[in-house]
C-alpha cells in the first residue's frame, strides 16, 4: 500500500489533470462512470500498483486519489458536467469564488488563503483513507496566478503537515505561443522560490516545446490547449506507470527519485518521450526500440526546450513500455553510448538507469498520438536545463528593472523586497547548475 | 542459389528484389562471376532500369530502381530465419544476463529487465510480437517445433513482421493460421509475388492490416486478401504507388472496412468505391478533385494533408458530399498554402457546418487536429459573412450562404455600397451624403445618423490620402433644396462630438470639404 494522492490546482493544473485521470481509467479499465469496464472482474495491471491512485468503495465503484483545487469555478464546472462527471466525488472538486487574475500574491497571499483550510481539510480526510501515503503528485502551471500562488502556499503547508512525505510536481512552463498573460515570469520566479525547497522533483513541461512537437509531429496546424494536454497527460502516464503498474517488473519512482537527484535543489530532471507521431503516419513511421531510444536524445523530444549536448548529465533513468525485448533494450543503450554525445559528470558513480513496464501505452479515443505498441520515456538530470532558467530570469530582468506591473503584487500585500529574494535564488539556482557541471578532478596537465 | 523474386537484404537493411539471376557479358565481371540483377525497394539505391551496355536484363518496376550486384557480395546478408526460429531467439531468452554496458567510470544498472525475460518466455503471456527487420524469409512450417510454438502463442494479438524477406503472402498465411487470436497484423516494407498458388481460402479473424511500402497489386488485395479476412476493420495501403487506375478497381462497398489509409500513393481524384469507409486517409497524394457522383455520406474522418486542391470549389463541394463529416485534415494544399494558418482556418470553418467538441458533436468539430469549440465557431462565420459581403470572398454555395445567414439572424439581402438602395433608408437609421472635394471631384456614400462628425472627417481624410483632420473645414447649406431662396445659408460643421443626425441632413444633401 503505497498511495499516492494528485493534487491539481489551478486551470492547466486542472485541465492536465483531466488528461490525466481519463488516461489511467483507460489504462486501468475503469469506465468513466467510475467501474470496471465489462468483462474484467479487477482493474487492469494488477490491484497494488492500481489502489497507489485509485481507491474502491464498498459499491465496487474505483475514485481517483484526486483533488481539483482552482480559485474560479469555470475549469471545475467543466469536471463536474464533463464525461467523467461520475468518476469524481464532489468533495474533491473544489472551486473558489474569484479568481487569482494571474497574480502570484493574490494565488499565494489573499484569495488563496481564504480556500487553504479547505483544501487541507480535504487533503486531510483523504490521507487518512490511505494505509500507507507515499507522497504526493501535484499538477500545476508555473505561469498563471492560482497555479503559482496556491500551488506554493500548498506545497509549504503540506511540508509543514506532512513532513517527509515526497512531493513531486509536474510543472508548466510558460511559453509565449500559448501565453495568457505579460507577467508570467514573475508568478514563474516567485513561485520556483518558494517551492524550491518543499518539492523533492519536479518534472518540468515547457509549453513551448509540446506545442513544438504538436505541429511537428502531429501535424496539427493550430495546437490549443487541449492538444497539448493530451500529449502532456501521455507523458505524465509514462512518468507514473511505475507507480501504477505492479507485477514487479516496474520500478519505484522513489528508486529514481534517489537516483535523480543527487542535490535537494538540483531537481528539474529533463522528461523526454518517444514516440510521438499522429495516428495517420503511426503505419509508415519507424518505430524500432533503437530508433526510440536515440530519439530520447534528441532535443525535438524533450519536454523542456534546451540543448542537453551543451550539458551534462548527472542522472539518466529509461522507462520503457510494452513490447520491447532484453536485447533490443541492451543493444540501443549501446548504441547511445557509442555516438558519444551523452557526457555524464565523473563525481557521481552511477547514474544510468533502465526499467521496463511490460504494459504498453493507451491512446484516448480521439488523440491525435497514436497507439504505439511500445515507447520510452526519459527523465534525466542534465545541467543543460539551466537554459530554461537564463531564459525566464532575463525576461523577469526585462520587466523588473522598470518595476513594471509590480504594484499588482504590491497592492495584494506582498512585498517588493520578495521580487528582489527570488531573483537571487533563481540566480543561485543557476550557478548551482554550473558548479555541478564542473568537473571535480581537474584534468592533469600534460607538461611538467 | 539466388532465384528471381527471391528478396535480400544488403548495407544497411536495404531490401531488394531479384529480378535476375546470370551472367553479364564477360569484360564487365570476368567469365566465372554470378550477376543478380535487383530492383531495390528504396529507389534512390538504384543505378539504372536493368540494363547495361543497351541490353535490358531485367525490367524495373519504378525508374531506376534497378541495380547489378555480384552474388558473390559482402554486403548481401546471408543469415535468413524462419518465422519460428526468431520468435524462440527474441522472446525466449534461456537466461538474462546482465550488459554491464560502462558510460565513462559509470555502469548502466538494469532494473526488471531479468523479470520481463522470464515473463516473456512463457509465450503464452505475449500478446504482441514485433519481429521487424528480422531477416525472415519462411515460416519454418518443417520444423518439428513450429505446431508447438505456435500453439503456445495463443494469446498473440498483434504481430508485426514488417520489413522481411518473405515473398508470398501463403507464407504469411501458414503463420496467421495457427493464430487465430490475432488481431492486428504487420507486413509493412515487404513484397509479395504470386508464386504459389493457393488452393482453398481459409478465413480468419482479423481485424487490422498494415500492407504499406508493400507495392502488393490490387488485384491481390481483392483477390487474396479481402475474401481472406472477413472481418477486415482496418486496411493500411499507404505508399503502394497506386493510381487511380488500381484504385477504381478497389471496390470496399459491402466488407466491413471502417478505415482505409491510401496515404502517400499517386492518386488525383477521390476514389468513389472505398467511401463506404468511415475513416479515409488520403495524406500526400496528388488530389485536386472529387466527382460529383462520390457520395461521403458514410465518412466521418477524411484526412487530404498534402494534396494538390487549388481551388475552394473543392472545398465546397466536400461540404455538400460530406454531410457526416466529423474530422477534417486539409492543411498544405496549394490553395490554402497562401493564406495564414487562422485566416485558413476561419474560412474552412465558415464552408463547413461546425459544432463544438464537448457536445457529442454530429457535425465537423475536430479540423487539422485541434477541436473546435463555439465561440471559434461563431467568431469564424460571422468574420466570413463580412468578408463574402465585402466581397473579399467569393462564395458560391447557396445552400450553406442560406444557413449562415439564418443561424445569425442576419436579413439575406444582397447589399452593394457603392449604389443607394433606398430598401435600406425606410428604416431611417442612414443618411445618404455627398462629399463636394471640388467641382468635378464628387463622391456619394451612405452613413448611419448615429456616426459622429470626427468620424465622418476621419472617413473624408482617407479620400483625400490621408490629409491630416484638423486641416478639414466641413460645411454645408441648409437651404440647399430650397428651390426658392437666393441666398444660401452656410452652416459649419465643426463640433466633432455632434453626431450626424443633430444637423438635419436630407438625403443626397452635398457636403463640401475644403482644406486649409
Amino acid at each position: 500500500m503505497r498511495e499516492v494522492i494528485s493534487i491539481n490546482v489551478g486551470q492547466a493544473g486542472c485541465q492536465i489533470g483531466n488528461a490525466c485521470w481519463e488516461l489511467y481509467s483507460q489504462e486501468h479499465g475503469i469506465r468513466p462512470d467510475g467501474y470496471l469496464e465489462e468483462g474484467l472482474d479487477r482493474p487492469k495491471g494488477g490491484e497494488e500498483g492500481f489502489s497507489t491512485f485509485f481507491s474502491e468503495t464498498g459499491s465496487g465503484k474505483y475514485v481517483p486519489r484526486a483533488l481539483y483545487v482552482d480559485l474560479e469555478p469555470n475549469v471545475i464546472d467543466e469536471v463536474r458536467t464533463g464525461k467523467y462527471k461520475d468518476l469524481f466525488h464532489p468533495e474533491q472538486l473544489i472551486a473558489g469564488k474569484e479568481d487569482a487574475a494571474n497574480n502570484y500574491a493574490r494565488g499565494h497571499y489573499t484569495v488563496g488563503r481564504e480556500i487553504l483550510d479547505d483544501v487541507l481539510d480535504r487533503v486531510r480526510k483523504m490521507s487518512d483513507q490511505c494505509d500507507g501515503l507515499q507522497g504526493f503528485l501535484f499538477t500545476h502551471s508555473l505561469g498563471g496566478g492560482t497555479g503559482s500562488g496556491l500551488g506554493s502556499l500548498l506545497l509549504e503547508q503540506l511540508s509543514i503537515d506532512y513532513g517527509k512525505k515526497s512531493k513531486l510536481e509536474f510543472a508548466v512552463y510558460p511559453a509565449p505561443q500559448v501565453s495568457t498573460s505579460v507577467v508570467e515570469p514573475y508568478n514563474t520566479v516567485l513561485t520556483t522560490h518558494t517551492t524550491l525547497e518543499h518539492a523533492d522533483c519536479t518534472f518540468m513541461v515547457d509549453n513551448e516545446a509540446i506545442y513544438d512537437m504538436c505541429r511537428r509531429n502531429l501535424d496539427i496546424a493550430r495546437p490549443n490547449f487541449d492538444s497539448l494536454n493530451s500529449l502532456i497527460a501521455q507523458v505524465v502516464s509514462s512518468v507514473t506507470a511505475s507507480l501504477r503498474f505492479d507485477g514487479s517488473l516496474n520500478v519505484d519512482l522513489n528508486e529514481f527519485q534517489t537516483n535523480l537527484v543527487p542535490y535537494p535543489r538540483i531537481h528539474f530532471p529533463l522528461v523526454s518521450y518517444a514516440p510521438v507521431f499522429s495516428k495517420q503516419r503511426a503505419n509508415h513511421e519507424a518505430n524500432s526500440v533503437s530508433e526510440i531510444t536515440a530519439s530520447c536524445f534528441e532535443p525535438g523530444n524533450q519536454m523542456v526546450k534546451c540543448d542537453p549536448r551543451t550539458g551534462k548529465y548527472m542522472a539518466t533513468c529509461l522507462l520503457y513500455r510494452g513490447d520491447v525485448v532484453t536485447r533490443d533494450v541492451q543493444n540501443s543503450v549501446a548504441q547511445v553510448k557509442a555516438k558519444k554525445t551523452v557526457q555524464l559528470v565523473d563525481w557521481c558513480p552511477t547514474g544510468f538507469k533502465i526499467g521496463i513496464c511490460y504494459q504498453p501505452p493507451t491512446a484516448i479515443a480521439g488523440s491525435d498520438l497514436a497507439s504505439a505498441s511500445r515507447a520510452v520515456c526519459m527523465l534525466s538530470n542534465t545541467t543543460a536545463i539551466a537554459e530554461a532558467w537564463r531564459r525566464i530570469d532575463r525576461k523577469f530582468d526585462l520587466m523588473y528593472t522598470k518595476r513594471a506591473f509590480v504594484h499588482w503584487y504590491v497592492g495584494e500585500g506582498m512585498e517588493e523586497g520578495e521580487f528582489t529574494e527570488a531573483r537571487e535564488d533563481l540566480a543561485a539556482l543557476e550557478r548551482d547548475y554550473i558548479e555541478v557541471g564542473t568537473d571535480s578532478f581537474p584534468e592533469e596537465e600534460e607538461e611538467y | 542459389m539466388y532465384k528471381v523474386f527471391d528478396r535480400i537484404s544488403a548495407g544497411d537493411n536495404d531490401l531488394a528484389t531479384i529480378k535476375f539471376v546470370g551472367k553479364l557479358p564477360d569484360h564487365i565481371w570476368g567469365s566465372n562471376t554470378v550477376a543478380l540483377g535487383v530492383e531495390w525497394d528504396r529507389p534512390d539505391r538504384g543505378k539504372n532500369n536493368g540494363e547495361i551496355e543497351g541490353i535490358s536484363y531485367f525490367k524495373t518496376d519504378v525508374e531506376n530502381a534497378g541495380s547489378f550486384l555480384k552474388a558473390s557480395n559482402k554486403k548481401i546478408e546471408k543469415n535468413r530465419f524462419s518465422f519460428v526460429e526468431q520468435v524462440l531467439q527474441q522472446y525466449s531468452v534461456s537466461s538474462y544476463s546482465e550488459q554491464n554496458i560502462h558510460f565513462g567510470s559509470k555502469v548502466v544498472q538494469e532494473l526488471g529487465l531479468d523479470k520481463l525475460t522470464k515473463i516473456q518466455a512463457n509465450f503464452a503471456n505475449l500478446t504482441s510480437v514485433t519481429l521487424d527487420h528480422q531477416l525472415i524469409d519462411r515460416s519454418g512450417e518443417d520444423l518439428e517445433n513450429f505446431s508447438q510454438v505456435l500453439g503456445s502463442l495463443s494469446n498473440l494479438k498483434r504481430l508485426d513482421l514488417g520489413y522481411n524477406l518473405v515473398n508470398d503472402l501463403n507464407i504469411i498465411w501458414e503463420i496467421i493460421d495457427a493464430l487465430p487470436q490475432l488481431e492486428w497484423l504487420i507486413l509493412n516494407g515487404n513484397r509479395f509475388f504470386e508464386l504459389s498458388s493457393s488452393d482453398s481460402i481459409v478465413s480468419h479473424n482479423l481485424q487490422k492490416l498494415e500492407l504499406s511500402s508493400t507495392n502488393i497489386s490490387i488485384e491481390q488485395v481483392r483477390q487474396k486478401i479481402l475474401p481472406k479476412f472477413p472481418h477486415l476493420k482496418e486496411l493500411y495501403l499507404a505508399g503502394n504507388s497506386y493510381k487511380d487506375s488500381d484504385i477504381i478497381n478497389l471496390d470496399l462497398r459491402g466488407t466491413n472496412i471502417e478505415l482505409i489509409d491510401l496515404s502517400l500513393n499517386e492518386l488525383t481524384v477521390v476514389p468513389i468505391k472505398i467511401v463506404s469507409a468511415k475513416s479515409i486517409n488520403l495524406n500526400e497524394n496528388h488530389i485536386s478533385a472529387i466527382p460529383p457522383e462520390c457520395n461521403l455520406e458514410n465518412v466521418n474522418v477524411l484526412d487530404l494533408r498534402r494534396n494538390s486542391i487549388d481551388e475552394w470549389s473543392f472545398i465546397d463541394q466536400l461540404y455538400l458530399l460530406a454531410p457526416n463529416l466529423l474530422e477534417l485534415r486539409i492543411n498544405r494544399n496549394p490553395v490554402l498554402d497562401t493564406l495564414s494558418i487562422e485566416e485558413m482556418t476561419v474560412q474552412i470553418i465558415a464552408r463547413f457546418e461546425c459544432e463544438d467538441h464537448r457536445r457529442n458533436p454530429t457535425k465537423l468539430f475536430k479540423l487539422n487536429g485541434s477541436p473546435l469549440n463555439d465561440d471559434e465557431i461563431t467568431n469564424a462565420e460571422l468574420y466570413f459573412i463580412s468578408k463574402v459581403r465585402q466581397k473579399e470572398i467569393i462564395f458560391k454555395n447557396e445552400k450553406r450562404w442560406k444557413k449562415l445567414l439564418s443561424k445569425h439572424n442576419i436579413p439575406d439581402t444582397f447589399i452593394d455600397t457603392n449604389i443607394i438602395d433606398t430598401h435600406w433608408l425606410a428604416g431611417g437609421k442612414r443618411i445618404c451624403l455627398s462629399l463636394h472635394f471640388a467641382e468635378d471631384n464628387r463622391v456619394s456614400r451612405c452613413f448611419l445618423r448615429t456616426y459622429s462628425v470626427l468620424r465622418l472627417k476621419g472617413i473624408v481624410s482617407r479620400f483625400l490620402g490621408d490629409v491630416s483632420i484638423l486641416r478639414l473645414n466641413l460645411y454645408f447649406y441648409v437651404n440647399e433644396f430650397d428651390e426658392d431662396s437666393n441666398t444660401k445659408v452656410k452652416q459649419n460643421i465643426d463640433d466633432d462630438s455632434s453626431i450626424l443626425d443633430n444637423f438635419g441632413f436630407q438625403q443626397n444633401q452635398t457636403i463640401y470639404v475644403s482644406i486649409e
